[in-house]
């Protein structure tokens, strides 16, 4: 099944409560207790699990180590899992991005520089996820970076209730403005925000390199030739390193056939061939 | 150790300390608390509070 497809249905599942995009409420059915694996705004009308980053700095701000636990233990199980193969598909504000790419515009490739930019996402994890949460009390990357809160919930809610509109300010205005320039470097940048700023990613970076599934390299065929690094958007120095999203594009780009997702029955083949 | 070997063992470590940490969460309580939490519109996420 392609990828985009993946990307769309997950999308979907996280935001099946459609009728509150039309009356404004939010839904309160019991998933909301679950932490969905993906960047998905929680007070997005249509979400039906809860978000892992706003939990976890909600949790920090009031010292609930309890829920900490539980939160982070869903974070290692879905990254120990899948590593980055979520962000690849399925992360709803990823999908967002792709598209907006699709935009015929003049594109930025990968460079030194945008590979010391994806550092920055680890300083962003650190500082607004869980320093300022701990120390002041705030859920800083929520309160003033999250564009996937702005559009998923923000927006929509504000649109959809009088009372929150009248309430808007700064905080809103600028919110927006952080939003519309990631929506703007999203169409000549590839994934701005999930290469150089998402915490989520920067977690399942950390874990992507022994994540279950995923992508592999068979050693013996692969001949060094980069055509696999040379196609990828991200910035990879390596197949299934910290910034590989496994969005599985190198499998086609390898001319040795030595890349492939480690559940396919690609190995198989292998075993019989060698 | 090859490295196959010390990668499958790092990741069961991973995956053992994960569900140990869902488990002592969901006993405290967590689940309600996030729970509580998520079904209130959260006024810093949308740019209001």
């Amino acid at each position: 099944m392609k990828r985009k497809y993946i990307q769309l249905i997950s999308a979907v599942l996280y935001n099946c409560h459609i009728t509150g995009f039309v009356t404004g409420k939010i839904y309160k059915g019991r998933t909301k207790g679950i932490c969905v694996p993906g960047l998905n705004c929680y007070s997005c009308p249509g979400a039906v699990g809860a978000c892992p980053l706003g939990s976890l700095q909600n949790a920090l701000t009031v010292s609930a180590y309890r829920v900490c636990l539980y939160i982070l233990g869903t974070l290692l199980l879905f990254g120990i899992l899948f590593g980055r193969l979520i962000c690849g598909f399925l992360c709803p504000f990823g999908l967002i991005q792709e598209l907006l790419y699709l935009i015929p515009l003049p594109k930025i490739q990968k460079s030194k520089v945008t590979a010391a930019l994806s550092c920055l996402k680890y300083a962003v994890l650190l500082f607004t996820v869980i320093a300022i949460p701990l120390v002041r009390f705030i859920p800083a990357f929520c309160k003033y970076i999250c564009p996937a809160g702005t559009l998923e919930a923000g927006l929509p809610l504000v649109i959809a209730d009088e009372v929150l509109r009248s309430r808007i300010g700064w905080l809103f205005s600028w919110k927006v403005f952080v939003l519309v320039v990631f929506v703007l470097i999203s169409m000549i940048c590839f994934r701005a925000f999930c290469r150089f700023i998402c915490p989520l990613g920067a977690l399942y970076s950390l874990l992507n390199p022994v994540s279950f599934f995923g992508i592999t390299v068979d050693r013996e065929r692969c001949t060094g030739c980069n055509a696999c690094i040379d196609v990828c958007k991200m910035d990879t120095c390596a197949v299934g390193d910290r910034e590989c999203i496994q969005c599985g594009e190198c499998i086609h780009a390898c001319p040795e056939c030595a890349i492939r997702y480690k559940t396919t029955r690609g190995k198989d083949k292998w075993e019989k061939e060698n | 150790m090859t490295e196959s070997v010390r990668k499958n063992f790092i990741r069961c470590i991973i995956l053992a300390a994960a569900v140990i940490m869902i488990i002592a969460g969901l006993t405290g309580g967590a689940f309600r608390d996030v729970f509580t939490r998520a079904v209130m519109i959260c006024m810093e996420c949308i740019g209001i509070g």
